[in-house]
């Protein structure tokens, strides 16, 4: 028997009705997580990073919509779930972490309240809930987690709010784990910090992880295959170690190239010219053609598909070699 | 030093805060607790560190933004917190800021042309005609069309926005300018434009930058020399090479080995500190640094490190050096 994978999404069609037009914030997104795997989807602002884990999620706000695609949770398909079935893949079988706590977090619970009432909903009785929640903050390193967790969400800092809200995501042992920007609002040290217990839950856990960054450098650090993301689409996609050696597609290069690096500090930087098109109105075609620097003719006319190049790695692109 | 531009001696800013429900003893935030540092012409120095570390404190102070508590601030010699307020006005010319936010500083209700002639209004310099031509060379001078002066900057991107921010901060043709945070709101392709932009800037018009960042590769980039900042001091200071390669402060190294760099197959020591950053209410006796130190010894708990000099130009405040 084949194992289908543990996420699979196909043809995500995610858009906006406004007053001045239909906003395709992702058009045509596909992309699988294995079992285990950490899978970086990477992106600038407005690329649809975002969108699409709230997608796969069912929690885009209206007037956003998913128009169309599959999303395929160890085979079963998310979008044919009706709210309250939707509701109980979110509570058990797919954690969340975003990069404000308090999106997740009650305020006007304490911390221990908010975990055991997730454990309770799995079963068993209060007091095991409570030493659940307890044993979850010591998972999550917070320091005197048995005097901690009577805390309120505003009593702590930022960095240990961060590990209430992945203690609340993981109470319920789930197999896909979504972070959307999880370290990006925190201190550097208190980044490292988080990034280096992520990385020791995923991989004692068997956790699959849809790392959502803006930061390259935190794909290289965390994940095992990324995804680069530009204006709604998918244009390069493979193994991490593979992309930063070898981009195939213009647009990874220049990302990759645009950020200070020890090797060159103090040198020009490379720099993408112009901004990302407006999504009510794509252009025609590739949709970094307009800013790319190896831009052919036909690039202008004809949008390039995500093509194979070699076992794993995908482009989108027909100049790129 | 002979000839400095900027020469900070001691500068602090002590907050009050506010007393607790019971009306307990005031207490006192130390933001900046006596920071020292010279700036010669044409150079960058780097300030960097993470919030509250009093980087931007420590840039406002120089502006006189923020009136000092204690310290000296020469700026081409003359002593600034003793000019009477005339002479202050006239210096302040030679040094401007540009901050964040492109879109939390720039007046919503202004076209461009405006907001970069502002400066020359309140300075009155030229005409009104003299300024709109100034406004477009000032445009152009950042890589925009002059026919933006006529837009508003909602119209603007954050690039285009922080293009304005940075002309409106030239107007005056400053000396020194204090850049606060001027790409961290911006995406890396942007931030690469603009970084370019001011490192051009420099070398057309001989500016002298005090660039504070929260990302040390940012500052590692456009600095010629860097000073880290923790709890309100400056724990080493030094030239960009020497910070980055030869970091001699525990709290540089840290801060060195937790930035994710997007490479891979880059091999680094990795120096993860304890905890988290101490409240500025209850510093820490001894070095500041010391609950979050990796190689924390007795004395650091006692004793405040004095800075003391580990390479040309190159000093850190440790006891681990002695």
């Amino acid at each position: 028997m084949i194992v289908p994978p543990l996420l699979e999404v196909s043809g995500l069609r995610t858009e906006f009705e406004t007053a001045r037009g239909t906003i395709l914030a992702v058009d045509g997104v596909s992309f699988t997580i294995e079992r285990g795997e950490v899978l970086g989807l990477v992106g600038e602002s407005g690329c649809g990073k975002s969108v699409t884990s709230l997608s796969i999620l069912r929690l885009v706000p209206p007037p956003g919509r998913v128009a169309a695609g599959r999303i395929l949770l160890e085979g079963e398909d998310l979008l044919a779930k009706d709210a309250e079935a939707m509701r109980r893949v979110r509570g058990a079988r797919i954690g969340m972490v975003f990069q404000e706590p308090m999106t997740s977090l009650n305020p006007v619970f304490s911390i221990g309240d908010q975990i055991a009432a997730a454990a309770l909903a799995h079963g068993g009785g209060r007091t095991a809930a409570w030493r659940r929640a307890v044993e979850m903050l010591q998972l999550v390193q917070v320091p005197s987690a048995r005097e901690r967790v009577g805390d309120y969400p505003h009593q702590l800092s930022g960095g240990l709010r961060q590990r209430a809200m992945l203690a609340l995501a993981l109470v319920s042992g789930p197999r896909l784990l979504i972070a959307d920007e999880p370290t990006t609002a925190l201190d550097v040290t208190i980044q490292a910090q988080i990034l280096d217990l992520l990385r020791r839950l995923q991989a004692e856990r068997g956790m699959s992880v849809l790392m959502i960054t803006h930061d390259l450098g935190v794909v290289a650090e965390l994940c095992h295959r990324v995804a680069v993301i530009y204006a709604g689409r998918i244009v390069e996609m493979g193994p991490v170690a593979r992309i930063f050696e070898r981009p195939l597609h213009p647009y990874t290069r220049g990302l990759l190239r645009c950020l200070p690096h020890p090797s060159r500090f103090g040198r020009p930087l490379f720099s993408i010219e112009g901004v990302p098109p407006d999504l009510r109105r794509t252009p025609v075609g590739c949709r970094f053609a307009p800013r790319c620097p190896d831009v052919i003719e036909s690039c202008r006319r004809v949008e390039p598909a995500l093509t194979e190049r070699e076992p794993g790695h995908s482009v989108a692109c027909p100049v790129s070699t | 030093m002979a000839g400095a531009l900027l020469e900070v001696q001691g500068l602090a800013k002590w907050f009050e805060a506010a007393p607790g429900w019971l009306g307990r003893r005031r207490r006192v935030i130390r933001a900046v607790d006596g920071v020292s540092f010279a700036l010669q012409p044409g150079e960058t120095l780097g300030l960097v560190g993470e919030s509250g570390c009093g980087k931007s404190t420590t840039g406002r102070l120089i502006l006189r933004l923020i009136e000092p508590s204690a310290g000296q601030i020469r700026l081409e010699g003359r002593d600034l917190l003793g000019l009477p307020s005339r002479e202050l006005w006239a210096a302040r010319r030679r040094m401007q800021i540009v901050f964040q936010d492109p879109f939390g500083s720039l007046n919503p209700r202004m076209r461009v042309g405006r907001i970069i002639a502002e400066p020359l209004a309140i300075y009155g310099e030229a005409d009104a005609a003299g300024r709109s031509r100034r406004v477009g060379e000032l445009l152009e001078l950042v890589g925009l069309d002059a026919a933006y002066a006529e837009r508003y900057p909602h119209e603007l991107s954050g690039g285009q926005r922080q293009r304005i921010g940075i002309a409106a901060a030239l107007a005056l043709a400053p000396a020194l300018i204090v850049a606060d945070e001027p790409v961290s709101a911006l995406d890396v392709s942007v931030q690469a434009q603009v970084l370019n932009l001011l490192m051009d800037l420099r070398a057309r018009l001989g500016l002298t930058y005090l660039f504070i960042s929260h990302d040390l590769h940012v500052v590692l980039h456009m600095s010629d020399r860097v000073a880290v900042m923790y709890l309100g001091e400056i724990v080493e200071i030094g030239p960009r090479d020497a910070i980055h390669r030869e970091p001699r402060h525990p709290y540089t190294r840290v801060l060195l080995s937790a930035v994710p760099v997007a490479d891979p197959g880059l091999r680094r020591e990795r120096v993860v500190p304890i905890g988290e950053v101490a409240s500025p209410l209850a510093m820490p006796a001894g070095c500041r640094f010391h609950p979050r130190c990796p190689f924390v010894m007795a004395r650091c708990r006692e004793e405040v490190p004095a800075s003391r000099e580990v390479g040309a130009g190159h000093l850190a405040a440790c006891h681990l050096l002695d």
